[in-house]
């Protein structure tokens, strides 16, 4: 019984401390592999009606179809999450929990930000000395943020010249070079169709927490909570 | 014999994303692909094929485009060169390959092609220009 217990003891606390991240990890993939499958049929459906060759799984997946469709979906996430990083510093909406207090305009103290000299022990290191790595460290989750998305737009670019030109020359069209690309509707409508989705979800969010609820979660505020209660979480 | 390959772009898949990235930011992303030189075979031996030999030339058509230019216009050893696809195109002056698709630029006409399990193939030959439209090709599958 004891035995029983220093077994499963270590393993449970560390996938409760971290069910969240192991379990959208597990989804990412569930749905990757899902994209791959589905996306791999659609294309071979319009290579046979048309006469053209098809994909294995492992050509899709490898394919810039596969590529473009993917890091499409990515930029926009990290382009959601850079902008909404960036803008509670300065913007508020009062009532909502995706917002500051409104007092707390921008970068805010030393003291509120617990660095340097008003650093905790168990502060992350380079936090509690000034310097270029408390300037670096102050900005990391922006700077990765707009890195990725940085590097996810580009290779959307990148994978959906490929892409666009290969169907331009199944429909016995010249390819585009890459400053046309950059022009042309495809790569916009990709990049914008994804952009507004993104940021009504992000709109949505940010006004539906002043009035609505979602007990125990904290992307809600406490059931009882008043509307105009800014930047509680429950 | 290709006597000029210009490779504008072109790279077989696209890869990851990440990688991709990493390739468009080292300069990597203009570099050719290692289908050019196949691709553009195929073309120089179809269109020297066509006058010459029209069951090699046949045998490099793909399937659909075949089976359309033998339903239009009867068997392909002799509706292919009575065409209107160059007997002799020349050499190819540019290919531009993206994944599985490839237009060549000969001398004396424009074929596209794609590459099958056994190699590239013309899915469309004697075409022309037609402005900012597909090209009017006189032998296509579609």
């Amino acid at each position: 019984m004891t035995r029983r217990q220093g077994r499963v003891g270590p393993t449970r606390p560390r996938l409760r401390e971290n069910g969240l991240s192991l379990f959208f990890g597990a989804i990412l993939l569930l749905s990757l592999v899902g994209q791959a499958f589905t996306g791999q049929a659609g294309y071979n459906d319009q290579a046979l009606d048309s006469g053209l060759p098809t994909f294995t799984l492992v050509e899709y997946v490898t394919s810039s179809q596969f590529a473009v469709d993917v890091a499409e979906n990515w930029q926009s996430e990290y382009l959601q999450f850079l902008l909404f990083i960036l803008l509670t510093i300065y913007l508020f909406q009062k009532g909502s929990t995706e917002s500051k207090p409104l007092d707390k305009r921008g970068r805010e103290s030393d003291e509120d930000q617990k660095v340097a000299e008003h650093a905790q022990p168990d502060s992350p290191a380079w936090a509690k000395v000034r310097g270029w790595r408390l300037s670096l460290y102050s900005h990391s989750l922006g700077l990765t943020m707009g890195l990725i998305f940085v590097l996810s737009w580009l290779a959307q670019f990148v994978a959906g010249h490929s892409a666009y030109n290969a169907e331009q020359i199944q429909q016995l069209s010249d390819p585009l070079g890459w400053t046309d690309y950059l022009l042309a509707p495809d790569f916009w409508n990709r990049t914008l169709q994804n952009w507004q989705s993104e940021f009504l979800a992000v709109g949505s969010m940010v006004v539906l927490s002043i009035y609505l609820r979602e007990r125990g979660s904290p992307e809600s505020k406490p059931v009882g909570e008043p509307h105009g209660s800014t930047g509680s979480q429950g | 014999m290709v006597t000029a390959v210009t490779s504008r772009n072109a790279r077989r898949y696209a890869a990851w994303p990440a990688t991709c990235a990493l390739l468009a930011l080292t300069g990597c992303a203009g570099q050719g692909s290692v289908e050019d030189r196949p691709a553009a075979d195929a073309a120089e031996h179809f269109a020297r094929d066509v006058g010459s030999d029209p069951s090699a030339a046949c045998g490099l058509l793909a399937p659909q485009t075949r089976v359309k230019l033998e339903d239009e216009h009867g068997p392909c050893v002799q509706a292919l060169p009575g065409s209107k696809v160059p007997h002799d195109a020349g050499s190819v002056r540019e290919v531009k390959v993206y994944g599985k698709d490839a237009v060549a630029h000969l001398e004396r006409d424009t074929v596209f092609l794609a590459r099958f399990d056994d190699g590239w193939r013309v899915t469309a030959a004697g075409c022309t220009p037609n402005g900012d439209r597909p090209y009017d090709c006189d032998v296509e599958g579609s």
